[in-house]
């Protein structure tokens, strides 16, 4: 009986002390939660401040910084949370409001901050400092930011890549020149991302780029020439289609779509039946779309595949490129029995929809 | 002139907020697409400014809202870079003017100015 009553004793002794512990944690966390509120609203005033002193006119900034906001700079729960709002605001304006979130960030000496993050050893924290100062358009940290285009961590090289175009523009591609690691297709996207946002300018060294020893580097240069129209490297891109990489190729074929020349469908359909499978279902596709009625007949004999994705392509090609290519494929032996038959009425009805 | 923001992004929505403010408009803020349609609902404003990311309902879905309603209110989109097809999509369903960020508070000022001119009396 006593055994039992020290056990039920100890378990209420526990139960206190978690309720206690429980209670004491939510305090701890309200009371934080309560500071994290009030350090929001200071940053976000200081930031409001410096947005609306655009029509000081003058190079300074004059923003009343109270003793209390000295005080928390010192902080570094305070200075992330500064260091976040400005950010956040200086990617959605622009203009002196622009200006006068650079002048604040530099006041704070929050781009020392930055750098001394872009020192550590781990690569979150260096790639969000690299992040930072692309952000903040320091430009004059841009050598340290450029070594970074090569490091051996791929989110610190991704954002060294990104900032060094958003500092720099389109003479920030020179990173291509000695980039040793492949760029991911995902980072081809986000670069060609910030590279649309650019006003349109000639820019120089694709030529070098389609030879690098890079796979990587190659394809991406063959997706410059494609999204900017470079016509007059239509030889360079033409030469690519011999590359031992398959990928590569597969990219010339969608590159030179872009730049056709008369010529283009009969060479390509020369290369057909030397190409993987991948390869040949681009260029049908790309014949649809720079394809004519005389290209028909070569088409008609690459046919005779047993594999159905490249016999479906190769129909919807005929079909789209010319007002008769139904009728030169309702015409042929095989049309009335499948798979043939099936596919052609499967791509009529794609069309007539 | 009565002017609802919706806009998700707090510094965002307070920046707006005061420069609008210091214009003279009536300022009613709304941070999310559901409470947007419910302001715009229960206020009338003479102008909405929106962003297109938003959550619960989405910009487009403000304007389409707007568009299916009687009493015409004016609509500006805010978008972001990149996002041309929305914005298009956003015109298709009727909103009369977009502003792409980043943008100057100045300029939004001027556009909003169109819009207090061209406002029946």
């Amino acid at each position: 009986m006593i055994y039992f009553e020290l056990v039920a004793l100890s378990f209420l002794g526990i139960a206190c002390l978690i309720v206690v512990y429980m209670l004491f944690h939510l305090r701890i966390v309200e009371i934080q939660r309560s500071r994290y509120r009030k350090w929001k609203n200071i940053a976000d005033l200081l930031v409001r401040d410096a947005i609306f002193s655009e029509h000081d006119g003058d190079d300074g900034l004059h923003l009343p910084i109270n003793r209390h906001t000295e005080g928390l700079l010192e902080n570094e729960r305070f200075k992330k949370i500064l260091n976040k709002e400005l950010l956040s605001a200086k990617k959605n304006m622009s203009g002196a409001a622009s200006l006068n979130l650079k002048k604040l960030y530099l006041m704070l000496q929050l781009d020392q901050y930055a750098l001394k993050n872009l020192s550590s050893n781990k690569w979150h924290i260096k790639a969000k400092a690299i992040q930072d100062l692309g952000i903040m358009g320091l430009s004059e940290y841009l050598s340290k930011i450029y070594r970074q285009t090569n490091n051996r961590h791929e989110l610190v090289r991704m954002e060294a890549q990104i900032a060094v175009i958003k500092l720099t523009g389109f003479e920030g591609l020179r990173f291509l020149d000695v980039v040793s690691y492949q760029i991911n297709d995902w980072q081809q996207i986000k670069l060609l991302n910030e590279l649309s946002l650019l006003p349109a300018q000639n820019f120089k060294g694709i030529e070098n780029w389609l030879l690098s020893e890079n796979d990587s580097v190659v394809i991406f240069a063959l997706k410059l020439v494609k999204n900017f129209h470079r016509y007059e490297l239509y030889n360079q891109v033409e030469a690519c289609l011999n590359h031992s990489t398959a990928k590569i190729r597969g990219m010339a074929i969608a590159a030179i779509e872009k730049l056709y020349r008369e010529d283009t469908s009969k060479m390509l359909l020369k290369r057909y039946l030397e190409e993987e499978l991948s390869n040949r279902i681009a260029i049908a596709k790309t014949l649809q779309q720079i394809g004519g009625e005389d290209d028909i007949p070569v088409l008609i004999s690459f046919l005779a595949t047993e594999e159905l994705e490249q016999k479906r392509t190769l129909v919807r090609t005929i079909a789209t490129i010319s007002e008769n290519g139904l009728d030169h494929l309702n015409t042929l032996a095989e049309a009335g029995e499948p798979p043939l038959s099936l596919i052609i009425k499967q791509i009529e009805g794609e069309l007539t929809v | 002139m009565r002017i609802l923001i919706a806009e998700d992004d707090e510094l965002m929505l307070r920046t707006l907020e005061m420069r609008l403010k210091k214009d003279g408009h009536e300022i009613i803020v709304a941070r999310d697409g559901r409470d947007a349609l419910a302001r715009i609902h229960d206020s009338q404003p003479d102008l909405v400014i929106s962003d297109i990311m938003m959550p619960y309902s989405s910009g487009l879905e403000i304007v389409g809202s707007l568009r299916e309603k009687e009493t015409y209110i004016p609509i500006i989109i805010l978008s972001g870079m990149g996002q041309e097809d929305v914005v298009l999509e956003a015109f298709q369903l009727g909103a009369d003017d977009f502003i792409t960020k980043p943008f100057s508070p100045n300029e939004l000022s001027i556009r909003v100015r169109r819009f207090s001119f061209s406002r029946p009396k």
